[in-house]
């Protein structure tokens, strides 16, 4: 049997944390509600993905990527965020999704993401 | 001319000057009547009925305009925190938008268990609720947007003040500032409750800048305090720990156009309007403050207390 994938899901929303662990069921989810505590999730075991909200209180989810580079430097970079500041310049991001995001688009583009398409 | 006509002129002119200490003192609606004389007291007479009629036609003009200010002050308050509303009606959307899609996809597959049917309900419920908090935020946007009536109506301050944080609290939240309030149950003014909320977003947002200023996004505390002073007389505080102001800023701050803030963030009328807005109240607002030591803005209102009530 091949090992689930792992997935960290940064929000400081616990809903929106909720609904994506049910969405990524068929994965091994971590989360975490801020960026100082994502950044203890990584270096306790490190994930094939991140997904993060950008505006949290305390640090930025931009900042969390920038520590998520040099802490779990193979992780991909999902971005949710309910402003539509589209950094697609931004090459640390692999994929930019704005809230309210789809279901069945949010699995994809972790698939996509994952299988490095 | 003879004494008698001179006594009588007397009278008139005493009425005349009466009618202008009258004028003087905000009485522009009364016109000094006019004798059969058309003389030189008649003239004058003219002269300053003119000069009140025109007064009232500016008085109105005036009136207009500031209620224009004011309106658009509101507009102006909104705007700066609509980013901060974006957010937040973003995410009960997307928590909605994801439960829906979700209870949707487990319906699709048919056999679904007892236990999945529970879980179904509760997604369900939780985007029932998180519905009900996007309302209640659009609901409050559209309230707060109107040009509301110039009606004073006797209202709770607690409850100003906490529709006020509706609009702010986001805000708050994402730059560390704790808000805490100590508001005594109960007490009540006879205010434009939409007026009086765009008092507290201006001072709520005047102590969100002075604390970033200060800390950056360290952040910092405001709180809002509010007692009765008398039975006559209320006063709600709110107070931060940001980076203060010296006396000559504090003794400027109410001033039309005045700003510390950089050119092009902020016109300087937020606390001129909110000033206005507390005299048309016919209350009173200060500031104390001193550099590095946060600041105080204390209202004062004139207190409502239901008939039949005995006050606290």
């Amino acid at each position: 049997m091949t090992e689930r994938r792992r997935l960290l899901v940064v929000d400081d929303e616990a809903e929106i944390v909720e609904l994506l662990r049910l969405t990524f069921e068929d994965f091994d989810v971590e989360t975490a509600m801020d960026a100082d505590s994502a950044i203890d999730r990584l270096r306790a075991r490190p994930v094939d993905a991140i997904i993060t909200d950008i505006r949290m209180p305390g640090r930025s989810g931009l900042s969390l990527i920038d520590e998520a580079a040099s802490v779990c430097p193979g992780a991909s970079v999902i971005v949710i965020t309910g402003h539509h500041q589209m950094l697609e310049s931004d090459t640390r991001v692999a994929r930019w999704i704005t809230k309210p995001f789809s279901i069945a688009g949010i699995r994809q583009a972790v698939t996509e993401v994952l299988s490095g398409s | 001319m003879s004494r008698d006509k001179l006594c009588f002129d007397r009278a008139r002119f005493e009425s005349v000057v009466n009618a202008i200490e009258n004028m003087a003192v905000g009485e522009l609606w009364k016109e000094i009547p006019l004798s059969t004389d058309r003389d030189e007291l008649d003239a004058l007479a003219h002269g300053v009925n003119v000069l009140s009629s025109e007064l009232r036609y500016r008085l109105s003009e005036l009136q207009s305009a500031q209620a224009s200010l004011i309106q658009s002050g509101k507009l102006a308050a909104l705007g700066e925190v609509s980013s901060g509303l974006a957010h937040e009606l973003n995410n009960p959307l997307a928590i909605v938008s994801g439960y829906v899609q979700l209870v949707r996809a487990w319906m699709a597959s048919g056999n679904a268990t007892t236990e999945e049917l529970a879980q179904n309900a509760a997604l369900l419920g939780k985007a029932e609720r998180n519905l009900e908090r996007m309302a209640a935020i659009i609901r409050h946007i559209l309230e707060f947007a109107r040009e509301s009536k110039p009606e004073k109506v006797p209202t709770l301050l607690a409850e100003v003040v906490e529709k006020s944080l509706i609009l702010i609290n986001e805000q708050m939240r994402l730059k560390n500032i704790d808000v805490a309030l100590s508001l005594q149950p109960g007490l009540m003014a006879e205010v434009n409750p939409s007026k009086l909320e765009q008092v507290f977003i201006n001072l709520l947002s005047n102590a969100r800048d002075a604390i970033i200023e200060a800390h950056g996004d360290a952040g910092g505390r405001i709180n809002v305090r509010s007692q009765a002073l008398s039975r006559s007389e209320v006063e709600v505080q709110v107070c931060d720990n940001g980076a203060g102001m010296d006396e000559d800023t504090s003794n400027r701050i109410f001033q039309p156009f005045f700003s510390t803030k950089d050119a092009g963030k902020g016109m300087g009328l937020g606390l001129s309007i909110t000033h206005g807005i507390v005299l048309e109240h016919g209350g009173t607002i200060t500031c104390v403050s001193e550099p590095g030591k946060g600041a105080t803005f204390s209202i004062r209102l004139p207190r409502w207390i239901p008939p039949d009530v005995e006050p606290a």
